[in-house]
């Protein structure tokens, strides 16, 4: 089988995945009761008004008074068109808003797993050929500590102690707009965001990098490399880091794809920043359906794109790994 | 939850009028309560709302710096906890989504401290009978694009074609405000006479007019002509263009210009340099005195409070139990501002709720049994006044002779409450030892149902149900998000159905609905008691009014006094009227009348005000200034 035989069939499963992801979450959205709907028909009623009127027209507003049926096609031609509608609450193109909130997402979201696979990549190999030693027990606490204690509660601490206590950095995201946005004074903005995401982040990577590099310090090809004179750089490279890729890159895929939108969620919302967390996250408080449903298809692109991505790297470093076998 | 949303002064002057938020919701409650944390400053704070307290919060504001000090600041930058629902003034009402446009529109007129008339686009106003009244529009107000000067005619279009439209095609949500409206005629440019239905004293206090914004006729008449030509869409079209999307008709009509908006970032405005209100007085002289406004949107509140401790924000909402962490701060200068919103007890005196509570001698025991001072007090930090009815005592229509208190000083009494009860239950009733039992001898249990997410409503919640353990009661709690309260215990429902109603107008008896689940106490509703117009609380009282939800029956005609009283000619009328109206509540006890929040605001010290503390605060927002940029 060839690599684009193997990536086109991939890419029709993808496909098929997102029209079932994207019915799926079309259907919930449509089951679930609006909030908004409520409140206007209290509104109306406060003012002596009729709420269902109220109701029919703030539904009219939304489209939401057409047979459900067609709603669903008009949602997924428009879906695999790419013509995504306009937002409800922005009356803007749903395209528009997610290209501009992409950026402010990526400027956490890529130095924090940057971060977090160099540094926890390296001290979990470090921890793992100096197993039961004050600098192993060391990284295991900080393992420990980064994966326990929660995003939302070390988000508010970093504000109040190096925003608010010492005004070190921002206590927001609210850079001047005349500030240039490839700029060290931009980074000040981003320095505590970044930090939370990548302490979770690189808390597992280390964690996942000690286990699965454990399993080849003792290897006999790495005994093997050691007798014949082999630097200790090169044995922890070449000898351990290298077969444990395969299975450090799985992880990585998922926590990527994790970071971005579960952390993120949260650092986004707490730290004000406009990116795809905040928007879908907002989308959804509103049932603002155009942008959660293409909201919700971006992390599916993403995680099927990653799997894709992930698949083709591990044939890539391990060549035992044929595509007949993937399928 | 209703989005009451971060109330910046001056961006509410509709949602005064209009909404009733989830009391605690917006967290910004306060009061004019004479608390006694001070921090020993003792400023009268002159509010104008009948409270000469001594608090501490509203400090020092009107020592004033010196005007010939003026100059134009960078940044005026306010918080809001979310984006903009709307930008499309016609389907705007609620407060998040006003705050964007109230830089840019004024508005036809405000009220002032005093409940008067305070002029923006409107000049002037007068009748002679209360029926017909005569507004004089200013000749020097400019649409924006090519729209041209805003004159009588775009209000007539608008009252006409928009507002009164059966079909409301484009989607106003606010038609109802111009029921009573009968006829509207553009006597010149400048001179708009507007003739109501009945006669209404209080028509220029009305939320018909105040809170109106408009578009212009040139704008918005060929949409309505390709709808009367059988486009059906047209209304979203309206909404969808560039005008009004891009807010590029405002033209000289408020003191900012929209410069961008960054999707869930912030709103940016900036000096409107043809502002027709400049150098209208003093404090006009060359208004706004900021270049650019900001609205910085930051949806957790600690990062509010961070980045305005930071220097980050000019202004921002402060809860009631966050007030501390600012008072006697030379940074800050802190403003209570008392609001007509009164948090009520429901009792659910519906099908599907405990039928004693159909029983006035009943609520006023359970009420009685609450102690409202420690609620204010205790639970909100002395930011709330105990309410003894619909109505505030700073309004002109509350007259403390006809108000029969609860829950208050003497009037908070288990023991005399324990009396009342046993007195008036249902045979079968009994209380063993402190257990109150039911006719099966089981201990009474009544369901409450509070809103969850702010914690001084949860706090309060619990506040209450340990005080009605007091009385043998046992109370089974749940919180619940607002909108769930809304439409599965407050919505009418069938077969366990939410029918999008909170009261049928047409059925006999309110009290033979019910809702989806069961409920006997609901907390964590505000209601706006109307205190400048009180007519409009008609839609609380009456048996077919569309709030009530709790099934409401009064034994007097509350419809016919509530209307007598709104078309009285004569201002004493009127106030003896309502004072009965409002006396009848007090004993009636439709609900447990629980307090009075006020908003509480706080600013950078920089901050110079133009206006004193009252209900109507932020009314002349836009003429504030700084003496130094605290944002740099």
């Amino acid at each position: 089988m060839s690599m684009t035989w193997y990536i086109g069939r991939r890419l029709a499963w993808a496909l098929l995945a997102s029209f079932i992801i994207m019915s799926v979450t079309f259907g919930f959205l449509t089951a679930s009761p609006n909030p908004a709907t409520s409140t206007v028909a209290w509104e109306a009623a406060q003012e002596g008004d009729n709420p269902e009127d109220a109701i029919e027209t703030y539904e009219q507003t939304r489209g939401e008074n057409r047979p459900l049926s067609e709603q669903y096609i008009d949602f997924m031609v428009s879906m695999y068109t790419l013509d995504w509608g306009d937002s409800y609450t922005y009356d803007t193109d749903v395209m528009e808003v997610i290209g501009n909130s992409w950026v402010y997402s990526a400027l956490i979201v890529v130095p924090s797993t940057i971060i977090a696979v160099v540094v926890g990549f390296a001290v979990g190999i470090y921890s793992s050929t100096h197993q039961y030693t004050k600098s192993d027990y060391a990284a295991t606490f900080f393992a420990f500590f980064g994966i326990s204690v929660p995003n939302f509660w070390l988000s508010i601490m970093l504000i109040l102690i190096f925003g608010v206590m010492l005004q070190w950095l921002p206590a927001s995201y609210s850079p001047d707009r005349s500030m240039a946005f490839w700029s060290l004074e931009h980074v000040k903005y981003l320095i505590m965001p970044i930090f939370v995401l990548t302490t979770a982040a690189v808390a597992s990577e280390m964690r996942y990098a000690r286990a699965e590099t454990l399993e080849y310090v003792n290897a006999e090809w790495v005994k093997s490399a050691r007798a014949k004179g082999v630097s200790e750089w090169r044995i922890m490279y070449h000898h351990i880091f290298r077969p444990a890729t395969p299975v450090l890159i799985t992880i990585l895929v998922a926590d990527f794809v994790g970071i971005i939108f579960s952390t993120a969620y949260i650092v986004e919302v707490i730290f004000g920043i406009p990116g795809l967390g905040l928007v879908s996250y907002n989308a959804l408080i509103r049932m603002d359906t155009p942008l959660v449903l293409a909201t919700t298809l971006v992390p599916v692109i993403l995680a099927i794109l990653a799997n894709l991505l992930q698949d083709i790297l591990y044939t890539v470093l391990d060549p035992r790994i044929s595509y007949e076998a993937r399928n | 939850m209703p989005h009451k949303d971060l109330k910046a002064p001056g961006a509410h002057r509709r949602e005064v009028l209009l909404l009733a938020g989830a009391a605690g919701a917006a967290g910004l409650a306060g009061c004019m309560s004479g608390d006694d944390n001070g921090n020993g400053n003792g400023n009268n704070t002159g509010n104008g709302n009948g409270d000469d307290d001594d608090d501490d919060v509203s400090d020092d504001i009107s020592d004033q710096a010196d005007v010939s000090d003026r100059e134009i600041q960078p940044d005026w930058i306010a918080p809001s906890a979310s984006e903009a629902q709307d930008l499309n003034p016609l389907r705007i009402n609620d407060t998040t989504s006003s705050a964007r446009l109230a830089p840019l529109l004024d508005g036809p007129y405000g009220l002032d401290e005093n409940d008067e008339f305070y002029g923006y686009w409107f000049e002037d106003y007068e009748t002679e009978d209360n029926k017909t009244w005569t507004f004089h529009l200013r000749d020097n107000l400019e649409w924006g694009d090519d729209y041209g000067q805003m004159t009588t005619e775009d209000w007539v279009f608008h009252i006409e074609n928009v507002a009164q439209n059966e079909d409301n095609w484009a989607a106003h949500v606010n038609q109802s405000n111009w029921d009573d409206v009968e006829s509207v005629t553009a006597v010149d440019d400048t001179t708009l006479e507007i003739e109501i239905a009945a006669a209404d004293p209080l028509f220029v206090r009305q939320p018909t007019f105040w809170g109106t914004y408009i578009l212009p006729k040139g704008l918005v008449e060929p949409y309505f002509q390709d709808y009367q030509d059988g486009n059906e869409e047209a209304g979203e079209e309206l909404n969808s263009s560039d005008a009004v999307q891009q807010l590029t008709y405002t033209g000289n009509l408020g003191p900012y210009t929209f410069e961008e908006r960054a999707v869930e970032d912030r709103f940016v405005a900036v000096r409107n340099e043809d502002y027709y209100k400049r150098g209208d007085d003093e404090d006009w002289e060359d208004a706004p005195y900021f270049d650019q406004y900001t609205i910085n949107i930051l949806e957790e509140e600690s990062t509010r409070l961070a980045e305005f401790e930071t220097g980050g924000l000019s202004t921002v909402g402060i809860p009631a139990d966050q007030v501390e962490n600012y008072q006697g701060q030379d940074d800050y200068t802190l403003v209570e501002s008392a609001t007509p919103y009164c948090s009520i007890l429901a009792f659910n005196q519906r099908a599907n709720g405990w039928e004693e509570l159909r029983k006035r001698e009943v609520r006023r025991a359970l009420s009685m049994a609450i102690d409202k001072e420690t609620v204010a007090n205790d639970i909100y930090r002395g930011y709330a006044i105990p309410a003894q009815t619909f109505q505030p005592e700073y309004s002109d229509f509350y007259d403390d002779s006809e108000v029969d208190p609860v829950g208050v000083g003497d009037t908070y009494d288990v023991d005399e409450a324990r009396s009342l009860l046993e007195e008036n239950l249902s045979d079968g009733y009994s209380y063993d030892g402190d257990a109150l039992l039911d006719p099966d001898g089981d201990q009474v249990v009544l369901s409450f149902v509070y809103t969850n997410g702010s914690p001084l409503t949860e706090d309060s919640a619990r506040y209450i149900a340990d005080a009605l353990g007091g009385l043998g009661i046992d109370v089974d709690s749940n919180g619940v998000p607002f909108n769930t309260m809304l439409e599965q215990y407050a919505m009418v429902a069938e077969d366990g159905e939410p029918q999008g109603i909170f009261n049928d107008p047409e059925a006999e008896d309110p009290q033979a609905l019910s809702s989806a689940r069961e409920w006997d106490m609901m907390w964590g509703i505000g209601f706006n008691t109307y205190p400048r117009s009180p007519g409009s609380i008609a839609a609380f009282w009456t048996a077919s009014s569309g709030t009530n939800f709790y099934g409401y029956v009064p034994e007097e005609d509350l419809g016919s006094m509530i209307q007598e009283g709104a078309t009285a000619t004569d201002e004493a009328e009127q106030q003896e009227i309502f004072a009965e109206v409002f006396g009848i509540l007090s004993r009636d006890l439709p609900v447990n009348f629980m307090h009075f929040q006020d908003d509480i605001y706080g600013y950078q010290n920089e901050v110079v005000f133009t206006e004193d503390p009252s209900p109507s605060w932020g009314y002349k927002s836009n003429s504030w200034w700084m003496t130094d940029d605290p944002h740099n």
